[in-house]
């Protein structure tokens, strides 16, 4: 029975695959990859954990009905334990842990749990998927795919439709207070007045499947066997997006691999695939808060959505409601631990900028110009001056260097060890071609231990660049020279280099103290 | 009194002058540039001449490209000594032997950093474990003298830009 079902759960999103396959046609060109997913938090659940969750979860719905006027309403799952299981799934390392489960209910069902960990708190779900109507092979022609919790609450769900996953279940305002029953059964389909609406998918008004898409799957193989006809591949994948007035959540469906040899747009899904779907919702979909309106431990209630928000735990980052992400907020970049920290002001390379001394001329010699002495050079025609080309701001090592203005990374060096010496050498640099007041500048930050960007790479103010440091002729061996950033200035074509201090955002006196910190 | 008082003021005054002194601008000592000799003779910022007519022809002379500047200098390598050269001048020098004296003081490789205390007190007060330095009153550039912390004895002499 349970191999028969599974059978048909692989043939419904084999259904499923084919739909998508065909939407690919004329979607092909409007690709985009799921990075509103994110999975830096996704752990896995231990055999242990998902147990002991299922029986604490099972404990209270059982005492919480014993107060419900009708019983029969009450889901009861009997998993399988013995049938417990890891399951990859896409875009993380993270797997998804299921076992088999037995409800209170009659029909061709098969039914698993599925367990994993998110920001720290264990989601799961009751994927259950029911044939209403098969062939003369046993598969699903039509049929119906839930995500319900534990209480069978309604999480997410999708019609099969002669053969075809045609629909997706859209909970109506006015059902939010409906029993689980009507939700998990689904009795009746597109009724006005019933708990549950659907939309065809990409037809939605109601924002919640604004569009589904499939993108060739990095991993797969690309097939140009000429008798699958053009625009399909070997693997693919799908997923969502929420629009506007949704439910607030996406996800997506990784993988499906197209059976070589067979007509256009059949495909199969394996199991892992088919975790990695479930996955993906689990991951994705927003928790709610409980009766009394607490959110479980790691979120917090936003009143906005009147959901659950997970609690971003590391870095100072915070929950973004549009992305789905925990992000860094206003005013503060990611560096590369994961903590957020403040951007200097825009124009600036670091925070609260100084200039350094640079013997006996002082501060005057870490600015631009003819500032230096040295007895056997010449500088604007006048012996015993030394050109300075740049402006040297102070930086402690290893402190996170900006990019002042958004730009293209033009060129790196990154070929220094953190600290090394060579005489007369800017040691590793950055330089970022950047368009300032309608004119394109290229601005070389010097000295760097660490450079974190590469050649082409499109750069925004405030990003950081690498780590402050001291290669190069800034650190001579055994040396207490102050660590800086050699920051140049030159032109579109580099014919002609420019005083720094004139692009930044902080200013200096006339003893080339610094005037004012604050972003004006 | 009334002396006393003014007395006492003037002395606070020159102490906190000495202290200011000391610990916001005076963190090493200076000298001049043409102070920086070796065996008495000035070649900072001379003529290459003066290199050659005193050590006779180097051992090896090698090009080196001044990234900074953007202009190639040659490096005059003799035994225990190395002089670089940009446009027929003496840019910079690094002493590693000892027959060198440098500064009219003889300092020289293999001597005791401790005898330096007596020629520079403030830059020895702030020396560190492995370099006592001094820095040029008319040029931006610096002199950092390296020492074995094990020995305290002077491995190296030489002169760095900023």
């Amino acid at each position: 029975m349970k191999q028969k079902s599974k059978n048909y759960v692989i043939l419904g999103l084999l259904l499923f695959g084919i739909t998508l396959l065909l939407w690919n046609c004329t979607l092909e060109e409007d690709v985009l990859e799921p990075e509103k997913m994110d999975f830096n938090n996704v752990k896995t659940v231990s055999f242990k954990d998902a147990i002991a969750l299922f029986i604490s979860k099972s404990e209270k719905i059982k005492k919480r009905n014993a107060y419900a006027r009708n019983t029969e309403d009450v889901l009861e799952i009997d998993p399988d334990w013995n049938t417990l299981e890891h399951n990859e799934i896409a875009y993380t390392n993270a797997q998804l842990t299921t076992a088999n489960s037995e409800i209170n209910r009659n029909g061709e069902y098969s039914s698993e749990l599925y367990f994993i960990n998110v920001n720290n708190y264990i989601r799961n779900v009751v994927f259950t998927i029911w044939k209403d109507e098969i062939d003369s092979e046993g598969n699903v022609m039509n049929g119906r795919v839930f995500f319900n919790d534990l209480e069978g609450k309604f999480i997410d769900g999708y019609i099969i439709e002669n053969g075809i996953f045609t629909k997706r279940y859209v909970i109506q305002p006015q059902a939010q207070q409906a029993s689980f029953l009507s939700l998990f059964f689904f009795q009746s389909i597109s009724t006005e007045g019933d708990c549950w609406n659907t939309d065809t998918l990409g037809e939605f008004d109601g924002g919640v499947l604004e569009e589904v898409i499939i993108t060739g799957n990095p991993g797969g193989e690309s097939n140009n066997d000429d008798t699958n006809g053009p625009g399909h591949s070997d693997s693919y994948n799908w997923y969502y997006s929420s629009g506007p007035g949704g439910s607030g959540y996406s996800g997506y469906i990784n993988g499906a691999t197209t059976s070589i040899g067979l007509p256009t747009g059949v495909g199969s899904l394996s199991s892992g695939q088919i975790s990695s779907a479930a996955a993906a919702i689990l991951i994705a979909s927003p928790v709610n808060p409980d009766e009394d309106g607490n959110c479980p431990e790691g979120y917090v209630f936003n009143p906005t959505t009147e959901q659950c928000d997970p609690i971003c735990t590391t870095g100072g980052k915070v929950y973004n409601t549009s992305t789905e992400t925990c992000e860094c907020p206003e005013g503060t970049v990611e560096d590369r631990e994961g903590n957020c920290v403040a951007k200097p002001c825009e124009g600036d390379p670091v925070r609260n900028p100084e200039i350094v001394s640079s013997g006996t001329s002082g501060k005057k010699g870490g600015t631009f110009g003819c500032t230096r002495k040295q007895s056997n050079k010449i500088c604007a025609g006048i012996r015993g001056d030394k050109k300075h080309n740049g402006l040297d701001i102070n930086a402690p090592i290893n402190q996170n260097a900006f990019a002042m203005y958004s730009g293209t990374i033009s060129s790196i060096r990154n070929t220094f060890s953190p600290g090394q010496y060579k005489k007369d050498s800017y040691g590793n640099y950055v330089i970022i071609t950047t368009i300032v007041d309608g004119n394109t500048y290229n601005i070389k930050y010097n000295h760097l231990n660490t450079v974190s960007v590469s050649a082409g790479q499109p750069i925004s103010a405030g990003d950081i660049i690498g780590l402050t440091g001291n290669t190069g002729n800034a650190n001579p061996p055994k040396s207490k020279v102050t660590p800086h950033i050699h920051l140049q200035v030159y032109n579109s074509n580099w014919s002609q280099s420019l005083d720094p201090a004139d692009f930044l955002n902080t200013k200096f006196d006339s003893n080339y103290n610094t005037i004012n910190y604050d972003c004006q | 009194m009334i002396v006393n008082k003014n007395h006492i003021t003037k002395k606070l005054s020159l102490l906190i002058l000495m202290i200011f002194n000391y610990s916001c601008i005076a963190q090493v000592n200076k000298i001049n540039s043409n102070e920086s000799t070796i065996n008495s003779i000035s070649y900072l910022g001379n003529n290459v001449s003066f290199v050659i007519q005193d050590f006779d022809q180097p051992n090896t002379i090698e090009d080196y490209y001044y990234e900074i500047e953007d202009v190639m200098s040659k490096k005059y390598i003799y035994n225990d000594i190395l002089f670089y050269i940009i446009d027929d001048t003496v840019d910079s020098f690094e002493i590693t032997g000892g027959n060198y004296l440098f500064t009219n003081n003889n300092i020289k490789i293999g001597d005791n950093i401790q005898n330096l205390n007596s020629f520079y007190p403030i830059s020895f007060a702030n020396k560190n474990s492995e370099a006592l330095y001094l820095d040029f009153n008319d040029i931006d550039m610096h002199i950092i003298i390296s020492y074995n912390s094990f020995n305290n004895l002077i491995d190296k002499i030489a002169i760095y830009s900023y």
